[in-house]
């Protein structure tokens, strides 16, 4: 599949085929990780993080690839690794030639994604039901008819107040933190 | 309440873009002066962001899988560490294995003698051999210098040969030795119908069964199984497979297992669907685990833990804490077995990554004991600090199994302590390719027995203590699981036990207690052998363990095998092919620090026979 048409499925919304493209690029980045002290598995949840980040940047409407696709995952990864290692006080120094505009870009949505990890624990956390409904919802957008069907209840009303419910467990969960945090 | 609801269905509304140009205009009015409505706002928008991750991440790790059983569904092998193995690979020979010679005409005499020449050279014999004929012939002793003359290149040549048998006699008793190949296994070939399910039977045991429409294909013709089965050390070792993971620690093996399949060319399983492997074992071992096979740099086949499946229903958890005061210090848990989940205590569930769980799970397990864990009435004769060592079993069930005392300071308050760790509630068991399976646990409980409490311990400790697993939970949370253990209350040595913990348990299935384990037990160094900038394929096998070891890497013309246990009995295994002809370097050796190198000798039949022999003899 050529960079193009992985941008064109992600857009599309069907990212399965283009994703198994996009994993194609781990054993680069892995590579890159490892050996600037990481362990495997950190290496997998930067790579995902990479992924997410690209996603998020495809999908816009104004994107545009100056790079192959797997440059710029590689990039992203590299500049949270880089990232981790600042916060432990671990210095990062490879051979790379600094892309500061793409750095200025990623600092922003980094940011902006660690927020959202916070929140992504949360739902987590407030039970596997919960979170399918509000997933079907919000990220998959079915009608609350399918989601009565999917879910196991009642009727359209039941899931409708089910998911309030969840909404409010979520939504009190994180201004918990939020205050915590303050 | 209603209210409240009917606030966040105008926030949704709105930015689901439900509401009409008035009501949106309303509503952005109301934001600029009600700051809760805002606020509401901003926090529905992270919630949706937050959902939107959680999706992705899941269609991110499905198609992770799917990847992954694509490409490497071909090669399944039992390794006996934590599972069954399953090993993959596109090809796995290395290239230079040649075909078939079988006339040893006077060319390739010639061949054979002209790099006898050569590697007499090497070992400085040529010179002995050329100095004979030096005065007549006046041929230069230059080293490798080619010899040009061909009336006295013939002369030489005979000399040498008689010099090469009188001065040099191992595995160079004949003039023209036999090359032979390095062995192939042989395929074994099933044909089946696509369209049903099926089960073959390799001639060594092996039984494979296929579900119906396994295959990645439109046709129903029939499918040409191509099955090769590797339970002897010989055959792995010149197959190129190794016993280690991706990351070089070592694996123990029950075999395994190269299938393909074909209808006319080669296909692939189908999305979601797999195989099922019965593996034949001499002694079943538990924990069996599937790995994935790859090739290394070198040729040489590594391993790595296949992904788990989804959708296993487990078993849910009562968790019923009551609430007692903490009379026990604790410090962090060791574990000393590797799977692919661990056990999971209730309420650790939700959590983000396997780290951020296992933390979880750690800590709650140390402060329930803590707050359950019953003590004995102040006796004046146990004092200040004292440690039990309790080693426990979770089992396939959640359920705290065998608990039993492995060291302690003090025996009085041993069952204490196994009471305490009987009383945990139910866990979500740890899960091995989403079968529950059994985790053991080893835990240091300390007793702080001062004088100044009745029942052994400070109020105002106790509280602190509380404070503390609070905050490093939460600290958990934010930072990475090196950061957790570098602030730890944990001390050096049991910070090593942990890190070597996984390395051995990887090693050798079984073994409870790192300090029991003999394995490297005199230390560890790297094998290095001197390759001359040869192209050599080269393994090494760890006769205690029966693994078959690859190189990390090359440097300065060595070949380095890292971190092998000192003093172990290692045979080394090399191949080198000249001129389409098979060299081998073969010899056991104890390893001792110090370097090698490798001594060739030609391929023949015997010699093989004789390293077959040896190899398959090998037994832990």
């Amino acid at each position: 599949m050529s960079d193009q048409k992985i941008i064109q499925e992600l857009k599309a919304g069907k990212r399965h085929k283009a994703f198994i493209q996009l994993y194609k690029g781990f054993p680069v980045v892995n590579k890159l990780i490892q050996s600037k002290g990481g362990t495997a598995e950190q290496a997998e949840d930067v790579f995902q993080e990479a992924l997410l980040i690209f996603y998020k940047k495809a999908t816009q409407p104004e994107f545009e690839l100056t790079s192959s696709i797997s440059t710029y995952v590689y990039s992203v990864a590299r500049f949270l690794w880089k990232d981790e290692q600042k916060k432990k006080g671990l210095k990062f120094t490879d051979y790379e030639v600094e892309n500061l505009k793409l750095e200025n870009e990623l600092e922003e949505i980094a940011q902006n994604e660690k927020k959202f990890q916070v929140v992504e624990e949360v739902l987590n956390s407030i039970g596997e039901k919960c979170l399918k409904i509000l997933q079907l919802f919000y990220y998959k957008g079915l009608s609350m008819k399918e989601i009565a069907r999917q879910v196991d209840l009642k009727s359209e009303k039941v899931a409708k107040n089910q998911k309030y419910k969840c909404l409010e467990r979520a939504r009190k969960r994180v201004q918990e933190i939020q205050i915590v945090n303050a | 309440m209603r209210k409240e609801l009917q606030e966040i269905e105008n926030i949704e509304n709105y930015l689901m873009g439900k509401m009409n140009a008035n009501e949106k205009a309303e509503f952005e009015k109301r934001l600029e002066t009600d700051a809760k409505l805002a606020e509401n706002l901003e926090l529905q928008k992270s919630l949706i962001a937050g959902l939107e991750r959680v999706g992705l991440k899941n269609d991110l790790v499905k198609a992770k899988r799917s990847l992954f059983l694509r490409k490497v569904w071909t090669w399944f092998g039992a390794m006996l560490l934590l599972a069954v193995m399953g090993w993959f690979s596109i090809q796995y020979f290395s290239a230079d294995v040649s075909q078939t010679e079988t006339e040893i005409v006077e060319s390739a005499t010639d061949q054979g003698l002209k790099i006898k020449e050569e590697s007499l050279v090497n070992e400085g014999l040529l010179d002995e051999g050329l100095k004979i004929k030096d005065e007549s012939s006046k041929i230069k002793e230059a080293r490798g210098e080619r010899l040009e003359v061909r009336g006295e290149k013939l002369e030489v040549r005979d000399e040498i040969r008689e010099e090469r048998v009188k001065v040099k006699e191992e595995g160079w008793k004949d003039a023209t030795p036999d090359f032979v190949e390095i062995p192939v296994k042989q395929a074994q070939t099933f044909t089946i119908d696509p369209t049903k399910a099926n089960t073959i039977t390799g001639a060594e045991g092996t039984v494979i069964d296929f579900p119906a429409n396994a295959f990645d294909t439109q046709s129903n013709e029939m499918v040409t199984i191509q099955l090769k089965e590797f339970y002897k050390l010989s055959d792995m070792v010149f197959a190129n497979l190794t016993t280690q993971t991706k990351d070089g620690e070592l694996i123990e093996t029950g075999g395994m297992v190269h299938v393909e399949a074909f209808q006319g060319s080669k296909i692939d399983l189908a999305e979601g669907k797999a195989i099922t492997l019965n593996f034949p074992f001499e002694k079943k071992k538990e924990g069996m685990k599937t790995f994935a096979g790859e090739e290394d740099e070198f040729g040489k086949v590594v391993w790595e833990e296949e992904m788990p499946n989804e959708g296993m229903e487990l078993p849910q958890e009562q968790a019923n804490r009551s609430l007692i005061r903490p009379s026990v210090n604790f410090e962090r848990i060791e574990t000393f077995t590797m799977i692919e989940e661990m056990p999971i205590f209730p309420g650790c569930e939700g959590l983000v990554s396997r780290k951020l769980k296992e933390n979880c799970t750690s800590e709650k397990i140390t402060e329930y004991l803590s707050e359950n864990a019953k003590y004995p009435s102040y006796n004046s004769e146990i004092t200040g600090k004292n440690k039990v060592f309790v080693t426990f079993t979770i089992n396939e069930w959640g359920l705290v199994q065998s608990a039993k005392v492995t060291r302690s300071s003090t025996p009085e308050l041993n069952k204490y302590a196994i009471a305490a760790v009987k009383s945990l509630p139910r866990l979500n068991p740890g899960k091995q390719r989403g079968v529950p399976v059994k985790v053991q646990y080893t835990i240091p409980v300390t007793y702080n027995m001062s004088e100044n409490s009745a029942n052994g311990l400070n109020e105002i400790e106790s509280q602190r203590y509380m404070e503390d697993v609070n905050k490093r939970f939460k600290e958990a949370n934010n930072k990475e699981l090196e950061d957790v253990l570098s602030d730890s209350t944990m001390n050096e040595e049991n910070r090593l036990n942990m890190a070597q913990g996984y390395v051995l348990s990887s090693a050798n299935l079984g073994w409870i207690n790192c300090d029991s384990y003999p394995f490297a037990k005199n230390g560890k160094s790297s094998f290095n052998i001197f390759a001359q900038n040869e192209k050599i394929n080269c393994s090494l096998v760890l006769h205690s363990v029966r693994g078959i070891v690859s190189p990390r890497y090359i440097k300065q013309g060595k070949y380095i095998f890292p971190q092998l246990p000192n003093k172990e009995e290692v045979s080394v295994l090399a191949f080198k092919t000249e001129q389409e002809k098979n060299y081998v370097s073969y010899y056991k050796t104890t390893h001792d620090k110090s370097d090698h190198t490798f001594e060739f000798e030609p391929l023949t039949k015997e010699r093989l026979q004789q390293i077959t022999q040896e190899l398959d003899a090998i037994r832990n």
